[in-house]
């Protein structure tokens, strides 16, 4: 029980102290932002005892919290630690505290709306990645949109309006046909059971027919392209990252995007199995054509939030493609790439937001970093290094597996007589590595290098800074040097996405599919010869 | 801590250390510790070499699991067999005396501890990559290496064409490396592995078809491309000479770029296999080693000529590669570390005295203000010409011979390889008349104050070219051999791992008759060698006028190698069309487009959907009536319809 509220703690806390803010009166305080601070790092602190104490087994774990709260329509209020998301409980553990102590010198973060919003913003987000039960996730997945608009909206850019405007409805209407999809699994569940129930357990488990796959699949993979994003669903991204404040932006590119790749593993592909198989290849392609988009995109963007906002797309798209490879390698791999892409893009958000609050607008127009300020210079270095998937570094463990795992995959359907369109797409994928190290390595050297200007200046990293980017360091190091002992916390649930794909085995063709990704290598050239 | 993890992990202490306070310590702390740390790597690598050359067994560390799931394990594990042996010796050994040497020339520069440091990083990166016991190993070293390599050649970044080169430099080998980790990728589909030793054993059974061994075969040969600047790959390596000098020596001349005939050796057991892909990699070979010598003819920058140079000789590496003589491949690179790192760090020398200047038409008249760098530059570039008895000459000669009888070998490859020799030794000479001979061109500026390095410049330049004479004795050609009575201790020393029955074959040492062939095509390459010494002795010091009528005769020929035959205009293309489509057609139209359909139009036809439906309760009364008729008129047609 006592595991349990913990869970629950991790959801509670970020809440409670939101409401404990209300009690201090004023607009703007010291104390609130101390006390906020406060509350991130102990929640920081559970969920980083959560990661290290969670031992990689498979639902119903030792941290899982159940409580009845609509029995009559069978919605729990159910939190549950498990594979699939303990590498995002961590980031969004670690996220709001470093976010936080980076702004600290900045008016905002003494504004207790401010301060509410992330506040909330952490709750609904850890709601969301631990719900065991279909219409809390939902709720929690709408209820994150909330604090996100108003952050937009009030503490934003010029164009914050529209750009949360657009970034609301947008979203908005990605979820209104998941709304309908988790009705209709009521629905299935009451049919085949004989009674309501949204527990995620209980609808893996339902035998659902093809056409009810199909709207379920679509219907998520619309919400979660529009999340991720994927292109063309990206519309929304440019301008709600170069709008929202700094903080915004790395919340949104560090954990908000990870909604989108999660939601594809939790739902679309355990609760739709069979179409999932079916539509890997083209989901693949459009998660390449994701990659090579903003790859290519970001080759000449002379902003560098647009420029770093469409990494992100590219970057998201890798994970996307780990996920519908179905390969042990690529799916370990795309849960390493969240936690590293969180790490990176939000290093790299707040690295432009420091030189923001240094420079106000002209930051736009920096260069010669290294000379002026060598600390910025080198931990920017180091982000960008990660996002290069330089060795040693998590980004180079996550593409690594990723791509691994995509052209085992892919080869291995080819081999066996199939389509070649997935290794086509993987290949094509393996030059983002080439436009990666392009793009970001132009940045590196507009903003690093040149000639310094007469007379400029630039405070260099302080130690309340430098505070803050060493976790996110620590962590890319970690994943990049030893990701062994990290991987065995998630092998439960990798295992059990492969027994749920493989399980779905409907009809010969989805056998053939499915075969090639979890049957033994030799079984593969068996078939081949 | 055994001796095989400390190898690896002082370089990377003494970056640490350099990195992060090197800037607050005194100069000789920061050189001391730089210094000290590959020399201390050179003992022990020297120890266990010792240990390698009695048991013959290889030294295995496993320090720890990197990736692991069911079915599959990458283990962080280090090799050290003959091959990696003789690897590590260069690096660590080239590298200390580099690092000495760079005390004196980088003693004025204000990035002092920040050079160490990258230096320092080099190093740990290539010793991985040459220790790494599988391909994940090697490729983390390999990307290293580029790194590393990135930020030295753009080390003095307050110049945008230094970081322009750098730039270039990383993306250039990441188009290899995307090639490499294709490789890695097909090699795991069928051996099931990615550890080098088991990779070669699994397509010693030849179990794969031939086509896939050649197709794996090509992607490494694309990888070792990027790394090693053969064509097509090869634009990167004239543009790194922008980095500080001692850099070109190490990186771009003794270890990196040599990466790439390391992977060939390692893996030879796939090549071994790959018949089409060895033809490609000795045909590459021989066209990169024709090339670049042509290139490095009409080039007046010293380090570019050098630099040229590289590229053809690490071609005739390949070649040897190409046609199953890996272990003369090995040779030549072992020996070329030396003469060419002494080239470097006399050029290094000559730059140096001259403040920076590069350009061979600024120089000449120096050799008797540059007595040391004069003699150690001869030296290296008689052992680089291939003139018996420096190095050179020994290591050139098994290729050549092994290019006319190995594997794949033909008389067209021989030629080939004995032109590019000729032109050789023709360009190397051409530059020193240029820079040590003749009348001075050096402008006045900068005459005052030419002079000699400091004894740590100068002492590791001679020790250097002391290698370059003796390294050579290491392996003499299977006919000297017989002829003297002597074993070549160096490929006795790498048999174990690149067997003798099959080098030899392939290297040729066969009955006697076959020597007396290769007595006589020894003696063709002296004289290639010495006529290539003379022509430019003829056509720039006697006869100056022909060097510049040969020079406006050939008109087009001459524009298209001076341009380098024009591989950069091409990628240039690639780049600029790449900008045009993220500019002109994804931001300008894709983006637009998506913007209008999206974001735009579903707001527009909001606007208009909610303007027509206040328009129709706009308060008209006639409307009101016309909307009751209507729904009677469709109330009453529906009772007709069913009723």
């Amino acid at each position: 029980m006592f595991d349990g509220i913990m869970v629950l703690l991790l959801c509670a806390l970020p809440a409670a102290v939101s409401l404990l803010l209300c009690l201090i009166p004023g607009k703007e305080s010291g104390l609130a932002r101390l006390l906020s601070l406060l509350g991130m790092l102990a929640v920081l602190a559970l969920s980083a005892g959560l990661f290290f104490g969670f031992d990689g087994a498979v639902a119903p774990g030792r941290y899982d919290l159940n409580v009845a709260w609509i029995p009559s329509l069978g919605v729990n209020f159910h939190l549950a630690l498990d594979g699939l998301n303990v590498y995002l409980v961590l980031l969004t553990g670690l996220l709001f505290p470093v976010v936080l102590v980076c702004a600290w010198g900045t008016p905002q973060s003494r504004d207790k709306l401010y301060l509410h919003l992330l506040l909330l913003l952490q709750a609904s987000l850890f709601g969301t990645f631990l719900s065991q039960n279909l219409m809390l996730f939902f709720a929690f997945w709408e209820l994150v949109l909330i604090p996100m608009f108003v952050l937009i909206l009030v503490f934003g850019g010029e164009n914050r309006r529209q750009a949360a405007t657009t970034f609301f409805l947008y979203t908005l209407v990605g979820s209104v046909l998941l709304l309908a999809a988790v009705i209709l699994l009521g629905v299935e569940s009451l049919r085949q059971t004989g009674s309501w129930s949204f527990e995620f357990a209980t609808l893996y488990a339902l035998h659902l027919e093809h056409g009810v796959q199909l709207f379920v699949f679509l219907a998520v993979l619309l919400a979660c392209a529009i999340k991720c994003p994927l292109f063309p669903f990206h519309s929304w991204l440019p301008l709600a990252y170069s709008e929202a404040p700094a903080s915004g932006t790395a919340i949104m590119a560090g954990a908000l995007s990870k909604m989108g790749a999660f939601g594809l593993l939790k739902l679309a592909i355990p609760l739709a199995p069979a179409v999932s198989a079916v539509a890997a290849p083209y989901v693949i392609l459009l998660a390449v054509v994701s990659i090579l988009y903003g790859a290519v995109l970001a080759l000449r963007q002379e902003d560098f939030k647009k420029l770093i906002a469409y990494s992100s797309l590219s970057h998201m798209g890798y994970i996307v493609l780990g996920v519908f490879s179905f390969q042990q390698a690529s799916v370990h791999g795309a849960l390493f790439q969240m936690l590293s892409h969180g790490a990176a893009v939000v290093g790299l958000f707040l690295m432009l937001s420091l030189l923001e609050q240094r420079l106000g607008a002209s930051y736009k127009e920096l260069t010669a970093l290294s000379t002026l300020a060598p600390r910025l210079a080198v931990t920017l270095m180091l982000f960008i290094l990660t996002s290069v998937a330089l060795p040693l570094t998590s980004g180079f463990t996550s593409e690594f597996l990723i791509l691994f795992g995509g052209f085992q995959q892919g080869f291995g359907a080819w081999q066996a007589g199939l389509s070649p369109l997935t290794l086509v797409a993987v290949i094509l994928a393996c030059s983002g590595m080439v436009l990666g190290a392009g793009y970001m390595l132009r940045f590196a050297r507009v903003i690093l290098y040149g000639k310094a200007g007469e007379g400029a200046r630039l405070e260099d990293l302080n130690p309340r800074e430098a505070l803050a980017f060493l976790p996110l360091l620590l962590l890319i190091l970690w994943i990049g040097i030893n990701p062994a002992p990290i991987m065995g916390k998630v092998q439960g649930a990798v295992d059990q996405l492969h027994a749920q794909i493989a399980g779905s085995a409907v009809d010969k063709l989805h056998a053939q599919v499915v075969g090639s990704a979890v049957l033994p290598k030799a079984a593969i050239k068996n078939t081949a010869d | 801590m055994n001796k095989l993890t400390l190898i690896l992990m002082l370089p990377f202490l003494g970056f640490l250390i350099n990195g992060l306070i090197g800037s607050r310590l005194p100069k000789k702390a920061v050189s001391l510790i730089a210094c000290g740390m590959p020399a201390i790597c050179f003992a022990l690598t020297w120890s266990l070499f010792s240990g390698l050359r009695v048991s013959r067994l290889p030294v295995v560390e496993h320090l720890f699991t990197w990736v692991a799931y069911p079915g599959f394990k990458v283990e962080a594990a280090l090799y050290f067999d003959q091959i990696s042996a003789m690897m590590c010796l260069v690096v660590t050994g080239v590298g200390t005396l580099i690092h000495i040497y760079s005390v004196g020339y980088m003693s004025h520069d204000k990035g002092f501890a920040r050079y160490f440091a990258y230096l320092n990083l080099f190093l740990f990166f290539m010793l991985l990559l040459v220790l790494g016991k599988n391909m994940v190993l090697l490729f983390a070293g390999w990307e290293g290496v580029g790194i590393a390599s990135y930020l030295l050649i753009g080390f003095w970044f307050q110049d945008s064409d230094k970081t322009a080169a750098g730039l270039k430099a990383f993306i250039v080998n990441r188009v290899g490396d995307t090639g490499f980790v294709l490789a890695a990728f097909v090699i795991y589909f069928f051996a099931n592995t990615l550890d080098f030793q088991e990779i070669n054993a699994f397509f010693a059974t030849g179990q794969t078809s031939v086509a896939v061994m050649n197709a794996i075969g090509i992607m490494l040969l694309i990888g070792a491309c990027g790394k090693s600047a053969q064509i097509p790959l090869h634009v990167w390596l004239p543009d790194a000479m922008a980095g500080p000098t001692p850099v070109s020596a190490l990186i771009h001349a003794a270890t990196m770029v040599t990466a790439g005939v390391y992977l060939l050796c390692r893996l030879n057991g796939v090549f071994l296999h790959a018949p089409g892909a060895m033809t490609v990699v000795a045909y590459g070979g021989a066209l990169t080693a024709l090339l670049g010598a042509t290139m490095g003819l009409t080039q007046y920058n010293l380090k570019k000529v050098l630099a040229f140079s590289t590229m053809s000789q690490i071609g005739l590496m390949f070649l040897a590669c190409g046609v199953g003589a890996f272990n003369a491949a090995l040779f030549h690179l072992f020996t070329h570390a030396f003469f060419k790192a002494c080239l470097f760090l006399g050029a290094g020398a000559i730059i140096h005295a001259l403040h920076g200047e590069e350009d061979m038409r600024n120089m000449g008249a120096l050799g008797k203000k540059l007595p040391i760098t004069l003699v150690t530059f001869l030296i290296a570039s008689l052992a680089l010409s291939g003139v018996p008895p420096f190095a050179g000459f020994f290591s050139k000669d098994e290729i050549l011979w092994s290019a006319y009888s190995g594997v794949n070998g033909s008389l067209g490859l021989w030629l080939v390889a004995s032109i590019s020799s000729f032109l050789t030794a023709f360009y190397m000479f051409r530059a020193i008349i240029m820079t040590f001979f003749g009348e001075s061109r050096v402008p006045a500026r900068l005459e005052k104050g030419i002079h000699e390095g400091p004894a740590t410049m100068s002492g590791v330049l001679v020790l250097l070219a002391v290698c370059s004479v003796a390294a050579g004795f290491l392996g003499l050609p299977g006919a000297l051999r017989e002829m003297a009575g002597v074993s070549a201790p160096f490929y006795d020393f790498l048999a174990p791992v690149i067997g003798h029955a099959q080098a030899e074959g392939a290297g040729g040492h066969p009955a006697a008759g076959g020597h007396r062939l290769e007595t006589l095509f020894m003696g063709i390459s002296i004289a290639v060698a010495l006529s290539g010494i003379a022509m430019a002795w003829v056509f720039f010091s006697l006869r100056k006028e022909w060097a510049v009528r040969a020079k406006a005769s050939s008109g087009y020929a001459y524009d298209l190698v001076s341009q380098g035959y024009f591989f950069d205009a091409l990628y240039y293309v690639v780049v600029r069309f790449l900008d045009w489509v993220s500019e002109s057609v994804l931001a300008r139209r894709v983006e637009h487009g998506l913007d209008a359909g999206v974001l735009t139009a579903p707001n527009h036809s909001v606007n208009y959907a909610s303007r027509l439906f206040s328009s129709m309760q706009a308060g008209s009364v006639q409307g009101y009536v016309f909307y009751v008729f209507l729904g009677l008129a469709l109330v009453l047609l529906w009772g007709v319809l069913h009723v």
